[in-house]
Order: structure tokens, then sequence, then C-alpha cells
């Protein structure tokens, strides 16, 4: 049987996300990890996005607390499931390059995911299928040098929540949080779907603690889909554009009143398909 | 309220007293050691005293009852009836004892704001007649087109935040039934539709014809248009103000800033913020949120609120700019260089005010 030529993108080196999903692919014997691409840490403009779009103060301790450490931060209700899930899983490398390293998996170092060379290695070592783990916007090209797309765990209920924060504008919409495992195409969360699986919500949850268990689920949704590929691809829904709507980054207030909410035991009602219902 | 935003009401309410004229009972447009020599404080300004009376009328009814907001709103009407010429129009620009007035297209419609707003407080006729002259001055000014030719900012220029002409023509409407009125302003909202191009952007909407828009003109724009379909339950008004107002949003969350002035192509000049613009923006997306539920909205007006409440002046340096918002950020930025608006601080107010009454109903809701 053929292997899925595979290539994973990284958003930075200490990415315990990228760790589990290379150690994950790596253990599938129809895959074959070809390359990990991974966003350098330190770059100014990274720096001034982070900024801009958190303030100062936020922004340096996300810089610091996710970027670089993830242990002993305020980020800590969040990564831990995903540290949680690495150690029963024997997953203990220290970072994406070491697990490269160790698993004889190509790591490559780029400055931004619009890197041409990218697109190059892609073509040249003839990538089914690039998974996703951030980094940043994908160019078209990228995506068109694979054989088969990107594959990306969007942490929302596609596709009425594309964009940012999907667990936390579900949840404000009184919607079961979701993870959809989709490809990505050229719009915001609008390519084809291939499977969506269940975020649970279990009583002290809180958004950072669901936003760390939407890690693991994405994980291991990724792992699922990949495991049966071809299954899951012949079955893709394709979305229509009207279905959904892009969100942003949600407003402190509102989180602050969701957390409100789940500390009195509340529970989402609804399935997505309401929303497409009440249009 | 969110956490910092009673503080930040407070002060402005207490700046925007600050800026009371003791002789006229008008609010002075503007503080700046700069342009005003060393007292700071400009004349009081009509336009916006007039749309300042439903803040102070609105403060009055919820949270400043202290302050006695309901008279110094009535004072603030009286002064202006003094104003009014004899054929109903209102004078533009800022007032100075003896400097002679000219009349206003769009002053005369801020005003008009104020006058039906202290009619429907105070059930006196003397504001709702003033009002209903003033709107009768602008029907008769009207071009055939929809547009005003005379009494612009710019001779010959009848700019599309003229909308914020046709809303406060809508509220006479409203009070006296009389068709005149609708006509009037529905034909300039027609006519300025023409100017909506396929992106969205409303041609025209800055203060010079082809040229860039400041926020602030840009939300005047979208607002008249919210705000007429309101009144008209019209689809299509609200159509031309929604997709104008979802297009900022878009570009405000992605570049995480609201530019100080967009070109009609949705270019932007992004090197300051045109503070009364932003929160003017958000009172529209809260405005949206009510009308569609959606919480984008809601979300993006209380970021939009936040740039301008990180920027209103805390600290005690000069007692007469607490609670200040500059024109722009930083200060000198191309919308009113150097100088601290009443209209910022009445929008912040405005803002502050319909962004916990959408909380309340966003926790219901949802």
């Amino acid at each position: 049987m053929k292997k899925i030529r595979v290539g994973v993108l990284s958003g930075y080196s200490s990415s315990k996300h990228a760790v589990a999903l290379l150690a994950g692919l790596h253990a599938l014997p129809h895959v074959e990890v070809i390359f990990c691409a991974n966003v350098k840490t330190f770059s100014l403009k990274r720096i001034l996005s982070l900024i801009k779009r958190y303030g100062w103060r936020d922004a340096f301790d996300k810089f610091r607390n996710v970027y670089i450490s993830s242990r002993g931060n305020k980020f800590e209700d969040e990564t831990k499931f995903i540290t949680e899930f690495n150690l029963n899983n024997n997953v203990l490398f220290k970072n994406v390059a070491s697990a490269c390293a160790k698993l004889h998996i190509q790591f490559i170092s780029i400055a931004s995911l619009k890197e041409e060379s990218l697109v190059q290695q892609t073509i040249d070592r003839k990538i089914d299928l690039l998974i996703y783990s951030g980094g940043g916007i994908l160019k078209k090209k990228l995506i068109e040098a694979t054989k088969t797309g990107v594959l990306n765990a969007h942490g929302g209920p596609l596709p009425f929540f594309r964009g940012m924060n999907g667990l936390e504008w579900s949840l404000l919409y009184n919607v079961k949080p979701e993870v959809t495992i989709h490809l990505i195409d050229q719009g915001i969360d609008t390519g084809p779907i291939l499977a969506k699986f269940p975020i649970e919500i279990k009583e002290g949850d809180t958004i950072s603690s669901l936003r760390g268990k939407s890690v693991v689920v994405e994980v291991k949704g990724i792992l699922t889909v990949v495991k049966n590929f071809d299954t899951y691809l012949l079955q893709k829904s394709i979305q229509q554009p009207n279905e959904g709507k892009q969100f942003f980054r949600m407003h402190n207030s509102l989180k602050q009143w969701i957390n409100e909410k789940l500390k009195l035991n509340w529970r989402p009602s609804r399935s997505q398909q309401f929303e497409q219902q009440e249009r | 309220m969110f956490k910092g935003r009673e503080d930040a009401l407070n002060r402005a309410v207490d700046w925007l007293l600050k800026s009371i004229d003791k002789n006229t009972g008008g609010s002075r447009a503007n503080y700046s050691i700069l342009f005003n020599g060393l007292k700071g404080w400009s004349g009081p300004y009509p336009e916006t005293t007039g749309y300042i009376i439903p803040t102070f009328l609105n403060l009055s009814n919820s949270h400043a009852t202290k302050n006695n907001l309901f008279e110094k709103a009535e004072r603030m009407g009286e002064w202006l009836l003094t104003l009014q010429f004899d054929d109903g129009a209102f004078p533009g620009n800022i007032y100075y004892r003896g400097k002679i007035q000219e009349r206003s297209t769009f002053n005369t419609g801020q005003i008009i704001l104020g006058l039906t707003a202290l009619y429907d407080a105070t059930k006196k006729s003397s504001y709702l007649e003033s009002a209903k002259r003033a709107a009768l001055w602008l029907v008769t000014n009207q071009s055939d087109d929809g547009t005003w030719k005379n009494f612009n900012y710019v001779n010959g220029f009848s700019p599309s935040y003229y909308t914020r002409v046709s809303w406060p023509i809508l509220k006479v409407y409203q009070r006296t039934n009389d068709y005149i009125f609708k006509e009037a302003a529905l034909k300039n909202l027609r006519s300025i539709q023409q100017r909506q191009g396929i992106n969205s952007f409303i041609d025209g909407c800055g203060f010079q014809p082809g040229s860039y828009a400041f926020l602030h003109t840009i939300a005047y724009t979208i607002r008249g248009f919210i705000e007429s379909a309101a009144i008209l339950n019209d689809d299509e008004l609200w159509q031309s103000g929604y997709s104008f107002a979802e297009k900022i949003l878009i570009k405000f969350e992605v570049k995480h800033q609201l530019a100080g002035a967009y070109y009609p192509n949705f270019k932007s000049i992004d090197w300051y913020q045109c503070l009364t613009g932003n929160v003017q923006m958000a009172i529209i997306w809260l405005k949206v949120f009510l009308k569609t539920n959606d919480a984008r909205f809601f979300s993006a007006a209380s970021k939009a609120i936040d740039t301008v409440v990180d920027r209103q002046i805390k600290k005690p340096w000069n007692k007469n700019l607490i609670g200040a918002v500059a024109g722009s950020s930083p200060i000198f930025g191309r919308y009113m260089a150097m100088r601290y608006p009443n209209w910022a601080v009445k929008f912040l107010i405005d803002a502050l005010m319909l962004e916990e009454q959408a909380f309340e109903l966003l926790k219901n809701k949802f």
C-alpha cells in the first residue's frame, strides 16, 4: 500500500500541539511524515502583530508563555491538557525540532508560511497532504502544491462559526462546541468539511480549560481523519459561502460572561443545525 | 458595566459639564491651549450643543442625576432657540458674541435632534415649533435632486453625511405627520444611495469632494442611514448603512485598528485614529447588534470603545482635561489636531450607555 506523504506546518517551536501531531502521525503505518516546517518564533513581524492584537501586556504574556515556555503561567489551564495528552502517550519531546530529530523527520525553519522555498519543498518532496498546526495565512500556491490539500482542525463548528474563537462564539450562541476537521481553501475556514468531533464540557470547565481540551480533540481528530483519510475524503461536505459568517477575536467581556455561565453549570443545548434552520 | 467603564463614564460626564459655557449654557466646542489661548476653551458650538441635548437627557434618566442634567439640557435648548434665524435656519460655526453667524444646512439638522428630544421630554411646543421651522427651511432650500446646493461646509458640495440631515427631518416628520418632511428626507437619502459602490463605500462622505473621509463623517453617513431606516422601516436604507458598517467592522477586526480616514477604495490612512469616529462606529455596531442579534457587532463595538477609554485623559496634569478625548490619536493626527472636541466625549458617553443596555439585552437573549 502506498504511504501518504505528509508535511506538518508548525506555528512555533515549543508547540506541544505540533509535537503531538508529529508523534501521532509518525506512528500511523500508512503515513510517512516527510518534513515539518516551523515558523521561527522570534520575528519582528510576529511580535508587532501580537502587540497590535492583544496590547502590550497581554502580548508580552502570550509571547513569553505560549511561544517560549508553557509552564507555570496563566495559560497553564489551557496548555495542561495537551501536556497531559503527550505524557499519557509517552510523547516526551521537548519541542518540534527535537521531535523531528528523534523521529527522523526533516525540520525546516522558515520565517513565514508564505516563503517560496516551502512551496518548492512541497512540490519537490511530492507531498500528498499538509497538516496545519499554526503559523499564519497560507498562500494559494502552497495549497495547490500538494496532491490533496492542507488539513486543518478548526476549534469551532463549521460552517457557521468561521474565523477566530470558534469555541467561544459557539458557546455564546448556545451551540454545542465541536472541532471541525476540514481542508483549507482560499477562504477563511470555508473549505470542505471532513469530520466533526465534540468537545465535552464538565463541571468546573472554563473557556481556558475548554480551549485546552479543544487542542487535544483537534490532535485526535486530525489523527482519526488521517488514519482513514480516503473514507473521510469521500464523505466530505462542501460548504456554501452563505452558510456561515466569519467571526473575530471575542471581546473579553463576553468571555467573562460565558465563564460566569459555565460556573453556574450552564450547558449549551443547541446543535449547530439550528443556525441553518433559523436562516 | 464592564470594568473601568463606570469611571470612564463619570470622567466623561464631568468633562462635558465643564465644557458648558456659563454665559450661554451651550457646550464649548473644544479645549486646546494651542488654538484657544491660555483659557483653553473655545466658544460654545450650536451644532454639537444640539446633539449633546439628547445625551444629557438620557443621562438624567439613568446615571448622573445629581448634576441637574435635565435643566442643563433645557438651558441649552433655550439658548439654541435664541440663535434661530427668522427663516428657521440655525447658524454654523462656533458662537462668539457679536460675530456674524451664517446659516448651515448640516448644523441646522443636528440642532433639530436636540429640539425634538427636548420636545419629547418636556412637551413644550416651542421646541417642536422651532424644529418644524428648521426642517421647513431645510426642505425649502433642498434642490430637486434631493441635495443641498447652498449653506454647506464646502460651497456647492452636498456631502453624503447629509444622511444625518435626513434623519432629523424624519424626526420632525414622526412628530408632525407632515409628508413634506418624509419626501424631502427620502429624496436626499435615495440620492446618496446612488453614490454607494459595490464595495459598500459611499462616495462623498468626507468634508471635501473626491477625497478621503474621516471616520467621523463616515460614521455620520452610516448613522443617518440606519436611523432613517429605523424610522421608516425601510430595508433598502438599512442595507446601505449595514453593508458599509459591516465592511468597516471587518477592516477593524483584521487590522486590529480603525483607521483615521478611508478613501473610497477602502485604502486607509492608518497613522492616526479618529477617536470620535471610533466611538461613533461603536454606537452604530451596537445598534446593528440590537437589530440583528449578531454578537460580532457587540464584540467589535466594545473593542472600539476600549480604544477610546484607553486614551481618555485620566491623569490630572491639567484639571480641564480630565475626562477629555482628543480628536486624533496621536493628538497631532489630521482630525481635530491638538484639540479635545466636545463631540468626542458626547459620543463616548452615548456609546458607553448603549453598550450597557446592549449587554443586558445580550445576557437575556443568549
